[in-house]
């Protein structure tokens, strides 16, 4: 319970380091998370006025048939499965599955793969 | 609030997990639904309008939200990303706003950033819990 405040330097030369993908997908997993709480905002918004009537509905997806907000719900989705692939990955290393470095390298990959592909499929469902 | 929460990381950590895994499931259940609910076929099959088959109509819509087993799942998963949302961003004030940074007010930026993050995952909740009323 010291009260006293660590202030001591840390020499952390963030612009020279060269991150490895995994550090990479660990990083991105955490800022896809803040984007997510503020994404969620918008998403929980539309679902719960679309709920409340058949008029207000009818306007939510008239809102979704716009471009703007497509691409909003596009990159919410992308950032969304990213969250989902790399959180998977996560629990798989909580139950020591995958942690050697090779496969750990491996996985990342398909991280990004997976989060590739979903950003383009889901390019496809919305707009085409 | 480093101090305060000393003792809860055990918790954090399970609860971080456990919610991850109800808001995955989720996740899950709501692509299906949406894949489900478009209509893939292309081409010469495709009759007018093509591009806009994907929105449900507002009676589908209704009936999958308030069926019970969504109606579970959903007030799981607001209750799991509020919990979820907190301890992320727990664990980003208390990485990012440090003593180097900003010294000796480092608690009181700490414990007013994570105080409005509460409150604001308040109104999630009670935005997310308001379809029920």
């Amino acid at each position: 319970m010291s009260q006293e405040v660590d202030t001591r330097p840390v020499n952390l030369a963030l612009t020279k380091l060269k991150f490895p993908l995994p550090a990479l997908v660990s990083i991105t997993h955490r800022l896809s998370g803040i984007g997510l709480f503020l994404g969620s905002l918008y998403l929980l918004f539309l679902l719960v006025v679309s709920l409340t009537s058949e008029q207000a509905f009818v306007e939510i997806a008239f809102l979704l048939s716009l471009n703007i907000h497509k691409f909003i719900v596009w990159g919410i989705l992308t950032i969304a499965l990213f969250h989902f692939f790399a959180g998977v990955r996560h629990l798989l290393l909580d139950l020591h599955i995958g942690t050697s470095l090779h496969r750990a390298r491996q996985s990342a990959q398909l991280v990004i793969g997976l989060s590739v592909l979903s950003f383009i499929f889901s390019g496809i469902w919305l707009f085409v | 609030m480093s101090q305060a929460t000393g003792k809860m990381g055990i918790w954090f950590f399970v609860i971080q997990r456990l919610t991850a895994i109800i808001l995955g499931i989720a996740t899950v259940v709501i692509v299906v639904f949406f894949l489900v609910q478009t209509d893939w076929e292309f081409g010469s099959s495709c009759e007018v309008e093509c591009g806009i088959q994907i929105a449900p109509t507002y009676q589908e819509w209704h009936a999958f939200f308030f069926s019970v087993p969504m109606q579970i799942l959903y007030a799981l998963s607001v209750i799991s990303l509020a919990a979820h949302a907190w301890v992320g961003l727990w664990t980003v004030a208390t990485d990012y706003i440090r003593p180097q940074v900003f010294g000796k007010s480092t608690n009181v930026f700490r414990t007013l950033m994570l105080t409005i993050l509460a409150l604001i995952l308040v109104l999630y909740l009670y935005l997310g819990f308001s379809v029920f009323w």
